[in-house]
């Protein structure tokens, strides 16, 4: 493993208002994650499990702490700069069907190249469709695919920018068993090449999948034993 | 793949069909109305202007209190009839600014009668004066004089040349047909003086009903000004100098003309208004909705690396492409249902039509197209500006 840090937490807090009083998402994390890492993050549902994902691709601003990558502060980045980094360094996969309706599974999958400034590669775009198993649905649009292809989908267009970092929130949340294995042997065959893997789930059984684990409880973050 | 802003935009709005094609007729509507209603009153204004230039004269001068009917009969060719002393014409050569003078005889002649061949306004001028006639008698009689017994009409007249007509027992003989002007010259039948006088003359032998209109007396005076001269300061001076008289200026005219229709024209620009703030308080509220409904795939769009900038471009661009279609067509379905309209309306407002020229109707088209399209970015600019300045998180956590 690459022991370089590549995503530095420190003191991540996230509070929201909730009626009189406020509810701490992330309470004070602090993680290291060092190029190539893959790690698994469990925890029940509304634990504060996304809302950590979202900070560490800087969705939404933290309300105290500092996030860094490859050393340089997210909070430093102006919207233009900051909308590259997503583009360019972070590949999301969320826990919903996240596809544009209109668009085609092709289109789909090139949408991020258009936000890197990058041309549209169409050779690299149809690869990635069949290497999740859509090579023949290239051309279908997302109401007219299964739920599982539209999350497979959404995999491929997560890595169409060839993105260091993976962030991954429930991605096989609707999935079935096989379709599941076969969604996470790409994650763990992307992590090989290189992508550090960030992968949050309420299925204790994925962290078999990472290389560390942790478990999220009221918004902080705590070493799983079971792995880590 | 033709991947980029524009096919995003193209594809966002062919999602909802029935949504887009109630905004395009939202604005179709309001354009073409505009559009119908600008013209009609440029194509009035444009009509009086030319036509009172076709005219000839500068000023017109006729009995006190005449002002209204002259306009009428100058600007409708409503029949009408009036008179003063012929020395008006002697003494109006005489002012300072003066020119060329023609004197005119108007009558009305009878409807329902067999005598007369239905109600008509005929003006009796003086060949030897006239500018009005003359020009066009030249050109197209090659000067030949009109024998006392021949007249010329307007272009709605539907009477040919070779045609005979009866007026108050007296026959008289088509001999031309004047081009259309847009003016009350279209509807007027004009006689040589002496042809008018002898037909008075005639009256109480063949016509149901005499003329009573001594040798003497006139209905107007036609004034065309001396170069540099003022028209409104000859009008002054004349009626200064010549009691019991109105001298009317051709702009005056048009002033007073435009005004009849100012009330009209206050209602349709309060409608029009109306129908702008409709049509874009309507798309504001829809593009509300739509990026309400659309904010977790919005949010999406900035996850994966759209700038704030990218998604404004994109709900504008939705509108603006929206209310351009609507524009355009409304100003095409407008323009078709003008022209095939257009005598309708003419008959209706009982006012002569002169379209605006290529480069004006151009312009209006270009000045309403940018209108429309405006509108659709004003009206989209608040929910574009809140969901590109919404946090990707916020968006998708709210568009759950």
């Amino acid at each position: 493993m690459n022991m370089d840090v590549q995503i530095s937490l420190r003191g991540l807090t996230k509070v929201y208002p909730q009626g009189a009083t406020q509810v701490n998402a992330v309470d004070c994390v602090s993680l290291d994650v060092c190029a190539g890492d893959f790690i698994v993050i469990t925890g029940r549902s509304g634990i504060g499990k996304t809302t950590l994902l979202s900070l560490i691709g800087r969705l939404t601003e933290p309300t105290a702490g500092e996030i860094l990558i490859d050393g340089v502060d997210l909070k430093s980045l102006d919207d233009g700069a900051l909308s590259n980094f997503r583009a360019r360094k972070i590949g999301f996969v969320f826990q919903f069907a996240s596809l544009i309706p209109t668009l085609s599974v092709l289109e789909n999958i090139a949408l991020p190249s258009l936000f890197a400034g990058q041309a549209v590669d169409e050779k690299r775009t149809l690869e990635l469709a069949r290497m999740v198993g859509l090579g023949d649905k290239w051309s279908s649009y997302p109401p007219q695919l299964s739920g599982g292809q539209r999350r497979r989908v959404a995999i491929a267009r997560a890595l169409i920018n060839r993105p260091a970092i993976l962030l991954a929130d429930e991605p096989t949340g609707d999935l079935d068993v096989d379709t599941e294995r076969e969604v996470l042997d790409l994650f763990r065959a992307f992590n090989r090449q290189g992508m550090t893997v960030i992968l949050v789930t309420h299925n204790p059984s994925l962290i078999a999948y990472g290389k560390r684990a942790f478990r999220m409880e009221q918004g902080t973050l705590m070493p799983d034993q079971g792995l880590t | 793949m033709k991947l980029g802003l524009p096919y995003i935009i193209l594809q966002n709005l062919k999602r909802k069909p029935y949504r887009t094609a109630a905004i395009v007729l939202c604005v179709l509507i309001a354009t073409g109305v505009l559009f119908a209603a600008t013209v009609t009153m440029r194509s009035i204004q444009n009509s009086l202007q030319v036509g009172l230039e076709r005219f000839g004269a500068d000023v017109i001068v006729v009995p006190r209190g005449q002002q209204v009917t002259t306009q009428e009969a100058f600007i409708a060719g409503q029949p009408t009839a009036f008179y003063m002393d012929a020395q008006i014409a002697k003494h109006a050569a005489a002012q300072p600014g003066v020119g060329r003078v023609a004197a005119q005889v108007f009558v009305q002649t009878l409807s329902n009668a067999k005598c007369c061949a239905g109600e008509f306004f005929l003006v009796g001028f003086e060949p030897g004066n006239d500018f009005t006639i003359s020009p066009w008698l030249t050109t197209h009689l090659h000067g030949r004089a009109l024998q006392p017994d021949e007249i010329i009409v307007g272009d709605r007249i539907l009477l040919e040349p070779g045609e005979t007509v009866i007026f108050y027992g007296s026959y008289f003989k088509v001999v031309g047909v004047l081009e259309p002007t847009g003016m009350g010259i279209d509807r007027t039948v004009f006689v040589p003086v002496e042809g008018l006088r002898q037909m008075i003359a005639a009256s109480p032998e063949k016509a149901e009903q005499p003329l009573t209109i001594a040798p003497n007396q006139i209905s107007a005076v036609l004034i065309k000004v001396t170069p540099g001269a003022k028209p409104s300061e000859v009008a002054e001076v004349i009626e200064n100098k010549i009691h019991g008289v109105q001298a009317i200026t051709t702009t005056q005219m048009i002033i007073a003309v435009t005004k009849q229709f100012a009330g009209l024209l206050n209602i349709i620009l309060a409608v029009i208004a109306m129908l702008w703030l409709m049509a874009l308080v309507t798309i504001a509220l829809i593009f509300t909705l739509i990026v309400n409904e659309r904010q977790r795939e919005l949010g999406l769009l900035r996850a994966m690396g759209a700038r704030q900038g990218f998604v404004f471009r994109m709900i504008v661009g939705e509108a603006m492409l929206l209310t351009g279609a609507g524009g355009a067509l409304g100003l095409l379905v407008s323009a078709i249902l003008f022209y095939a309209l257009q005598g309708v309306l003419e008959q209706n407002l009982q006012t002569p039509f002169l379209l605006p020229d290529p480069i004006e109707a151009i312009a209006l088209v270009v000045f309403l197209l940018g209108l429309a399209i405006v509108s659709g970015a004003l009206a989209s600019i608040q929910p574009a500006l809140r969901i590109s300045r919404l946090e990707p998180y916020e968006a998708i956590r709210q568009g759950e």
